[in-house]
């Protein structure tokens, strides 16, 4: 394999096979901002795992790890610290990601899934699917539905994509207000202990991820996060305008329905671990794209931030103000609104939007 | 594909927004090697003959063809690589510079796997020479003047490396040195074998710089040929509706169209 700077467009590194029969373009930038945030969230993940209420040293986390220590540091690695790690690893990598295609596909900054509803309504119908005694993979696909009619809505009342874009949020936000009123009523209205379990889960918390869910969304995440990856080449001819894509061989409805399907399937996953947490996929693609650098939002550098973000959060949740525990949705809701704060500031001074 | 053949042609197209016609039946030409500007009054359905064109408008009934085949027979991705477009508005992502949106022109001949070939590159460095903005390479496109940011946008549709460019009203919003720049770099394209087919607004700058004008008018043509040929006072009042002198433009010898207005009868 051939590497060499290219002359122009600056900033890129090509790699070629010499047949040409494959080519990759990279920006050193990105793939830098890339590895760092993998190597962050990999350390984040070593910190959580031993810090907490009960100390543990990396060797006896690796031990309990390897199936050979006691019950009580079993219990904590194992059972409680592992699984919440790999939880917000992969919900804020597939609320990352699904942020970055939204947003794209509504060319808005604040067009993304937490923002204009489609997490509640996917919650929704992860909430009807849990209260009728559904297992994990009919909570899926119920939130799966429950993000395909909130997206149908949204885009209904909206008037289609043609619409205004302004339009089109604001219509989202409606829409989310409504599903995350449905969402309290049918929490109000079940049964004493269902209601708790789902209380705690509306919160957007991790403390109560189960093993079945975890895996259901492993194994579904290991299909979506590479069919994100593949709308790049996509969303970069969606970002220069409709009439542009189309003379660029875009078929613009299949195109949106694609990046649609797999952003509201990446919200489904999510919500089915742990629950509508909000402002991951707000602020995760704008946070990657700063740091990453070039025009469009980077999806794999918004998987990892939004996975470095999501564990950070829930550590910070954990140990902040331990013994008592506040819920990670409750964390980057507050960083959220600073970040608003700082939003409409940069507006304000005339800078510019994310 | 014969010589003497049209690069594009429309056969009976009829088309329109919402289910309305505003243009029914219409038989066009274009010529290969042409630059073919169409004009008309608003609302004549010039915009509209070059959305059909392009294959962004579907024909309610009729057809458009490159070459003798019908544009549908084309996939989308073939498509691309023969009929590039500028469309009136661009929209870019914030802080894109011109070579990172010049890049995106090779979409159509890129895959997944095949991000970056040699000939990508050399497709967009002649394309960047071609309109003279390789020394803006750099820059962010927001911001550069309206002319160099319309001759970026002509370097993407270049570097897509299409046989025929179809430019929407290329000059609006310009000022008239950067209009006689972009209609100038239009003419040096045309000259090195591209196929152009324009909207424009300004007669004059149409005559000037047209091939093959196609005037419309309610939806038809009223005449098609080259400038002297068919752009006379009766033309203009039939198509503009409007009183004029048609007079030799003393530099080119192409029609020259002054408008009469109130008290000049």
């Amino acid at each position: 394999m051939t590497g060499r700077p290219t002359a122009m467009p600056a900033r890129m590194l090509t790699l070629r096979l010499p047949a040409g029969r494959l080519s990759l373009r990279v920006a050193p930038r990105a793939a830098l901002c890339c590895a760092g945030l993998g190597g962050g969230c990999l350390l984040l993940a070593l910190a959580a795992l031993t810090i907490g209420t009960m100390p543990i040293t990396l060797a006896e986390a690796a031990r309990a790890l390897r199936g050979n220590a006691g019950a009580d540091l079993h219990l904590v690695v194992v059972e409680w610290r592992a699984p919440r790690i790999a939880g917000a690893l992969l919900v804020g990598a597939a609320l990352g990601m699904a942020g970055a295609l939204f947003q794209t596909l509504l060319r808005n900054p604040l067009g993304s899934p937490d923002v204009v509803g489609f997490d509640a309504g996917s919650f929704s119908g992860a909430l009807m699917a849990m209260l009728a005694g559904g297992g994990p993979v009919a909570v899926a696909g119920s939130g799966f539905a429950g993000g395909l009619l909130a997206g149908a809505l949204v885009f209904g009342l909206s008037g289609s994509a043609g619409g205004s874009r302004a339009r089109l949020i604001l219509t989202g936000i409606a829409v989310g207000a409504f599903f995350t009123a449905l969402n309290d009523w049918i929490v109000m209205s079940a049964r004493l202990d269902t209601a708790l379990a789902a209380a705690s889960w509306r919160l957007g918390s991790l403390a109560g991820i189960t093993a079945d869910r975890l895996a259901l969304a492993a194994v579904l995440l290991a299909a979506l996060l590479p069919l994100g990856l593949s709308c790049g080449r996509t969303m970069r001819a969606l970002e220069l305008g409709d009439d542009r894509a189309a003379s660029l061989g875009i078929g613009l409805a299949a195109a949106r329905l694609r990046l649609a399907l797999v952003g509201l399937g990446l919200t489904a996953v999510a919500t089915l671990v742990a629950g509508p947490i909000g402002f991951v996929a707000l602020i995760a693609p704008q946070a990657a794209r700063r740091l990453a650098g070039g025009a469009s939002l980077p999806l794999l550098a918004s998987a990892l931030f939004g996975a470095f973000f999501l564990l950070g959060s829930d550590v910070a949740g954990r140990l902040a103000f331990a013994p008592l525990q506040l819920p990670a949705g409750a964390l980057t809701a507050g960083i959220g609104g600073l970040y608003f704060v700082a939003l409409l500031w940069s507006r304000r001074s005339g800078g510019r939007v994310a | 594909m014969r010589e003497g053949n049209p690069a594009m042609e429309t056969r009976g197209l009829t088309a329109g927004h919402g289910g309305r016609p505003v243009l029914a039946g219409l038989d066009a030409q274009f010529p290969r090697g042409g630059f073919s500007v169409i004009i008309g009054p608003n609302a004549s359905g010039k915009s509209t003959l070059l959305r059909c064109l392009a294959g962004l408008l579907p024909p309610m009934a009729g057809e458009v063809r490159i070459d003798g085949a019908p544009l549908g027979s084309f996939d989308r991705r073939a498509r691309a690589r023969r009929l590039g477009l500028l469309p009136q508005q661009a929209e870019m992502p914030d802080g894109i510079t011109a070579a990172e949106l010049v890049a995106r022109g090779r979409h159509p001949h890129q895959s997944l796997f095949r991000q970056w070939s040699a000939r990508d590159e050399a497709a967009v460095a002649a394309a960047l020479a071609a309109t003279r903005t390789d020394e803006l390479a750099g820059r962010p496109v927001q911001e550069l003047s309206g002319g160099q940011r319309q001759r970026v946008s002509i370097a993407m549709a270049l570097a897509q490396e299409t046989d025929i460019l179809l430019l929407d009203e290329p000059t609006t919003y310009l000022d008239i040195a950067h209009q006689i720049e972009v209609l100038d770099l239009c003419v040096e394209l045309n000259r090195r074998g591209k196929t152009l087919i324009a909207v424009l607004h300004d007669l004059n700058l149409a005559c000037r710089y047209a091939t093959h004008l196609v005037a419309m008018r309610e939806g038809a043509i009223a005449a098609a040929g080259a400038p002297a040929e068919i752009v006379t006072e009766a033309l203009i009042a039939r198509v503009f509706g409007i009183g004029c002198l048609v007079l030799a433009d003393p530099l080119t010898g192409r029609p020259m169209v002054i408008p009469r207005g109130a008290g000049h009868a």
